[in-house]
């Protein structure tokens, strides 16, 4: 939990992180031989609080953009939310597309979560094409990009880089 | 100089993101800012 108050979390820690108590509740809540009732009630309406902050996330394109779906595969409710907040850490490196692999989602699905990214890089990036881009293709086929377009300039145009400058975070133990 | 791999095309960054290999990343942001020549 001291995740969420560890600075400033971005997008693709958030999700997974929600993720992993969603994970450890729903175990929890279901277990009868290592917690009493009372307690699994307790989880289970801390569950539903969870349930609602994260349903909440939908409401935000750059969640669409940046995270994926991550629901129980039993809901079965991923085309119709693929436009919500569950689509997985997309333009996270570490995701990629890989992740709605990996969980088995079906081609469908994988493609909606492919569709939608492209669909926001044609309508807002495509056309941001940098005047005076001089890079230059070696003989290896490297591209060398002058360090003089290296700028802050630069690196704004993209809106995902407006975010203010993180630290490297890493997700707190729970433990 | 910064030498950067070429995308496979230069018309569509995002395909050529989306094809290479995940990468083991714990800050996408700095990874991000890190390419930024290639992904600007």
């Amino acid at each position: 939990m001291l995740f969420f108050s560890c600075g400033v979390p971005n997008l693709a820690t958030v999700i997974p992180a929600i993720d992993l108590i969603n994970k450890a509740l729903t175990t929890s809540s279901g277990s009868s031989s290592r917690f009493s009732l009372a307690i699994r009630a307790a989880l289970t309406i801390g569950k539903r609080t969870l349930d609602k902050y994260h349903n909440k996330t939908r409401e935000s394109d750059i969640y669409c953009i940046a995270m994926g779906v991550f629901l129980p595969p039993q809901l079965d409710v991923c085309h119709t939310l693929l436009t919500s907040t569950h689509q997985y850490i997309v333009l996270h490196p570490c995701y990629k597309l890989e992740y709605f692999k990996r969980n088995k989602w079906d081609a469908k699905s994988i493609k909606a979560a492919h569709d939608l990214v492209q669909d926001e890089f044609n309508r807002s990036y495509w056309l941001l094409d940098i005047e005076g881009d001089d890079r230059m293709t070696h003989a290896d086929g490297n591209i060398s990009v002058s360090d003089h377009l290296l700028t802050p300039e630069l690196f704004s145009y993209n809106s995902i880089y407006r975010l203010p400058h993180l630290p490297n975070q890493q997700i707190c133990s729970t433990a | 100089m910064m030498d950067i791999a070429p995308p496979s095309s230069t018309d569509d960054k995002l395909q050529h993101y989306l094809a290479a290999d995940v990468e083991d990343v714990k800050d996408g942001l700095i990874w991000w800012y890190e390419r930024r020549a290639m992904f600007p």
